[in-house]
């Protein structure tokens, strides 16, 4: 594979595949016509769907709510003043005909001047103002506080201000407010220019407007926002249908997979060939379609309507773009494994059809505004891109969401590679029935003895995502008691960490004696001094590092777990410190060990073949450790990161020594038990001059002799133990 | 004899048929070419040719057996990575069932493949030139695949096939779907791999052409290889004097047994 990419023959057979796809008249036409042909259609049909929504709103009255009944008397009073004045006006009443029709004037709704048909119902709800307008009774609250006006030019008289509680998004609260602006707006044209007239003199508004939004929940203008995205993802999905299956069930139907497949190139390259050709389609189809897309949108003026104040600006169609890669590098994927099966056009497109109406469903489920982009949902393949689009343009993206969202894609993108890797080329013999997806499933004949660097990636892209939702539904369990969530915990990682690798190995036919080593107790029980200095001792480099890497800015995004942090300590507390020793610290820690040490490890150990190659596994396997363990509910734990990597590489570099995954499953749980029961010895440790709370430094002596302890046993530990081969 | 480039041995495979059924298509068949040789693997459709040149390829794994192409088992037992692209490297396979891209120039695909084989650019240049001038393809070299005939579609297969310049030729039905010239200029191009020392296996129903341009025969039936030898050796083993007749014979035997 690396000569293929050195000598650039891996590009010209990109080259290649992706000139006969574009040469293709069937793909130019779903890259261009669609794109033209689906938006303008779109946006006349989401006009139309909004106009109605608007002018049946606009038939009903506008509901307020007010504090009191003084507010209610103010109000009324500007609602029938502005009435008034207008009546009277000749020139100006026809702009505000009450009959004239909104639909008279489609192409821009929302923004029409020329409407004050609306009548004012205004109720006084005294205590629960903010539910009546989060629960849409009322279409805004507005409070009227009496100012004193200062300006001395100005003739005396009253001097309101309307403080206004609406819902952001929402097109009846919206309009509401505009309502409410206008009607203020005319009185106060109207009485500065009779005061002009009368007296030449000026005085400062009568009435103003302050208005602040809450989220809205229940808006037609929000849920059709969604639809962007959904239709921008459906149409990548669209561009790259074509090339998928024309490049692979195409390939065999035309009869030149049997000749490619007989050339001396690794099967994967051909695959990877294609799958850029396959990608590059879907991406130059979301190009066409965000352009065709931003067009539509600006020129109709819908995008205002859709996405708010701040319509569809440039920026946020680059923001999306990047997004619509991620989605397409993962759906080409998954089509390019789907298509790797069939023998023929008809076939292939059997298989898809299923597929795209799948899609369809939780892009669907995507448009419920109340659906957000949090914990799980950030999870699920393609829902997560939708709402990340969604989030994305309207402003709200929230940053550790849309990297889960980035980096589970981008997981299922490789499962779906490893997949169609396999498929690929089997079916190029035909009447070989005995190839099927079964065969993906089927455990290899040939015995591989420990993981290689393909199980670990394809382990590792399941295994992500599965362990990303554990967490999150883990995190869920509030409700019980802590010390049962301990050991819910517990039970959890040993199955996350423990069982699901050793199944993968079983079904793989690895070595499980090899991958998990964990006999050797005769080499290694000589060690045991050395181990035990450093399981007492591994605290003072684990916290030293972790204020440290505190100093040098890398904190975790969470400001509410500092304020938590006291809360956790007292209740830890309360478990009892075997469940401690058990749950949190043992438990853990041979779960853990099982799969960093061993299960990631032992593989690339045993292909190292120099020091510099065991450092390299050691590292690599340490920042796996570590970034697993920056993975917390809705959150980045960052500052975790390089003391845990550190521990990583002690623990690993004990479990090369040794050979085995015991000692450090020893050193490991010693180190978390010390960690979680240390709080309890508090005042002890204040005697001796600690506060570990206070995420400072230890004192220099505590930090020397730890160390150096560590130091010492790591010594004793390559002393007492030979050089593995 | 030079030694054998291209040995099948003890080579079978069997199939399962949608209905659960073992359809054994090919037994226990043995077999070598030399270089400079052309082997004519005759038989009726479903015979079991196909998945015999399939298995030497390397693309079928045979149930039993094995077959070396120079030296080298193709079924990749040993493990090791490069073996099956050094075998596949001094193959070149031309099937009546393949097809051309019909989006590319004749002359990107003669390129693509020879790329796929590691053929230095400017060796592939002088090759394709040779090639199209041996094959009569110049004056179709930049159209597009799709605008072919039947023909010009058989001739540019056989040019990719030979583009690497492979030792050992598998040839299966060329002929099939060309008409009387076409074949011909097909056995004459057999003729002239032979005269530059390659190995040939040929798979083929046009017994007369065969008979012209074999220099031995191996007749399959239902997957067995029923008789093996030169033409001489066929006659005295079944006493008639066309392959046509011995080939009537078998499909009586096979339809009596």
């Amino acid at each position: 594979m690396m000569e293929l990419i050195r000598s650039g023959r891996l590009w010209r057979m990109c080259v290649k595949e992706l000139r006969e796809t574009l040469r293709d008249r069937r793909t130019i036409f779903t890259l261009v016509m669609m794109p033209l042909l689906v938006y303008p259609v779109l946006s006349l049909a989401l006009q139309r769907l909004i106009l109605n929504s608007v002018s049946n709103d606009r038939t009903e009255r506008i509901l307020v709510g007010v504090p009191s009944e003084m507010d209610f008397k103010v109000l009324g009073q500007a609602v029938s003043e502005s009435k008034r004045r207008v009546e009277s006006d000749s020139y100006r009443s026809f702009r505000y005909s009450v009959n004239e029709s909104p639909a008279t004037n489609p192409k821009l709704p929302l923004t029409s001047k020329t409407s004050s048909a609306s009548e004012w119902d205004a109720t006084v709800i005294e205590d629960s103002l903010q539910e009546a307008l989060e629960s849409g009774q009322i279409d805004m609250a507005i409070s009227v506080s009496r100012r004193i006006n200062s300006d001395s030019n100005a003739v005396s008289g009253s001097n309101f201000l309307f403080s206004v509680t609406y819902r952001e998004n929402d097109s009846r609260s919206e309009f509401a407010l505009s309502e409410l602006r206008k009607l203020i707006q005319t009185i106060n044209e109207h009485e500065a220019s009779e005061l002009r007239i009368a007296k030449g003199m000026s005085r400062g508004a009568p009435f103003e407007v302050i208005a602040s939004a809450i989220a809205g929940t229940n808006s037609i203008a929000s849920g059709l926002s969604s639809v962007i995205p959904l239709v921008l993802v459906l149409m990548t999905i669209t561009g790259a249908v074509y090339p998928a299956i024309d490049l692979t069930a195409g390939e065999r139907e035309r009869g030149t997979m049997e000749a490619l497949i007989a050339t001396p190139v690794p099967r994967f390259a051909l695959l990877f060939s294609k799958y850029i050709a396959v990608l590059t389609v879907a991406i130059l189809t979301a190009i066409a379609n965000l352009t065709a897309m931003f067009v539509t949108l600006r020129f109709s003026g819908l995008a205002e309507v859709l996405l708010g104040d701040q319509g569809f600006s440039l920026v946020s169609v680059i923001a999306v773009f990047p997004l619509l890669v991620v989605f397409a590098s993962f759906f080409s994927a998954i089509l390019l494994a789907l298509c790797s099966v069939a023998k023929s056009f008809k076939e292939a497109q059997a298989y898809l059809i299923p597929v795209i109406i799948l899609a369809m469903g939780p892009g669907i489920l995507s448009l419920l505004p109340s659906v957000q982009l949090t914990g799980t949902m950030a999870a699920l393949p393609l829902i997560n891109m939708i709402l990340m689009a969604r989030e994305c343009l309207s402003g709200t993206l929230e940053l550790i969401p849309g990297i889960i969202a980035i980096c589970t894609t981008l997981c299922y993108a490789v499962i779906a590679m490893a997949i169609a890797a396999q498929l690929f080329g089997r079916h190029a013999v035909p009447q070989n029935s005995e190839v099927s997806w079964r065969s993906w499933l089927r455990s290899p004949t040939q015995l591989n003895r420990l993981p290689t660097l393909e199980h670990l990636t394809i382990y590792l892209a399941f295994f992500f995502p599965v362990y990303f939702v554990a967490i999150h539904v883990l995190a869920g369990l509030s409700g019980i008691e802590l010390q049962q969530r301990v050991w819910v915990n517990a039970f959890a990682t040993v199955l996350l960490f423990g069982l699901l690798p050793l199944l993968f190995s079983l079904w793989r036919k690895l070595s499980i004696k090899r991958t998990f080593p964990l006999g050797g107790f005769t080499k290694w029980w000589i060690s045991i001094p050395g181990l035990l200095l450093i399981s007492f001792s591994m605290w003072t480099v684990a916290h030293e590092i972790l204020v440290l890497s505190e100093f040098f800015g890398i904190v975790s995004l969470d400001f509410d777990k500092l304020a938590n942090l006291e809360k956790i300590k007292t209740e830890f507390m309360t478990i009892p410190p075997l469940t401690i020793w058990i749950a949190m610290a043992i438990m853990i820690a041979m779960a853990e060990e099982w799969f960093f040490r061993g299960f990631v490890l032992q593989g690339m150990l045993s292909r190292s073949k120099d020091s510099r190659g065991v450092w390299v596994s050691i590292l690599i396997s340490s920042i796996l450790f570590g970034l697993f363990h920056t993975v917390a509910p809705n959150l980045l734990a960052i500052e975790r990161f390089l003391p845990t990597t550190a521990l990583g590489v002690l623990i690993g570099w004990i479990a090369w020594r040794t050979g085995s995954l015991v000692p450090g499953m020893m050193v490991h749980a010693i180190h978390n038990g010390l960690l979680f029961t240390m709080p309890r010895y508090e005042d002890l440790l204040h005697q001796w001059g600690l506060g570990i709370e206070n995420q400072k430094h230890l004192p220099v002596s505590w930090v020397i002799g730890g160390f150096l302890c560590v130091a010492i046993g790591l010594l004793i530990v390559q002393t007492t133990s030979k050089t593995p081969r | 004899m030079t030694s054998s480039m291209i040995v099948a041995s003890d080579l079978s495979k069997s199939f399962r048929t949608n209905s659960g059924q073992i359809n054994q298509a090919v037994d226990c068949i043995s077999f070598s070419v030399s270089a400079g040789e052309v082997y004519g693997l005759l038989g009726p459709n479903g015979a079991g040719k196909t998945t015999t040149l399939r298995m030497i390829m390397g693309l079928l794994s045979p149930d039993s057996g094995f077959a070396t192409v120079d030296g080298a088992r193709t079924d990749n037992q040993s493990g090791q990575k490069n073996q099956s692209e050094m075998v596949l490297s001094k193959l070149g396979m031309i099937s009546t069932n393949d097809g051309v891209y019909p989006w590319l120039s004749v002359r990107e695909m003669l390129s693509y493949f020879a790329d796929l084989y590691g053929v230095p650019q400017s060796l592939a240049k002088t090759r394709m030139a040779e090639l199209a001038e041996l094959l009569d393809i110049q004056n179709v070299l930049n159209q597009r695949c799709s605008t072919l005939s039947t023909g010009q579609k058989q001739r540019v297969t056989f040019a990719r096939g030979l583009m690497h310049d492979p030792p050992v030729m598998l040839l299966d039905e060329p002929t099939r779907g060309l008409d009387v010239v076409g074949s011909r200029t097909v056995f004459k191009f057999i003729d002239l791999l032979r005269q530059r020392g390659k190995a040939i296996l040929l798979s083929t129903h046009r017994l007369d052409e065969a008979e012209r341009v074999c220099d031995r025969f191996g007749l399959l039936h239902q997957g067995t290889l029923r008789y093996e030898g030169t033409f001489t050796e066929l006659c005295q083993l079944t006493g008639r004097q066309h392959l046509v007749e011995m080939f009537i014979d078998l499909i009586d035997q096979g339809g009596a047994a």
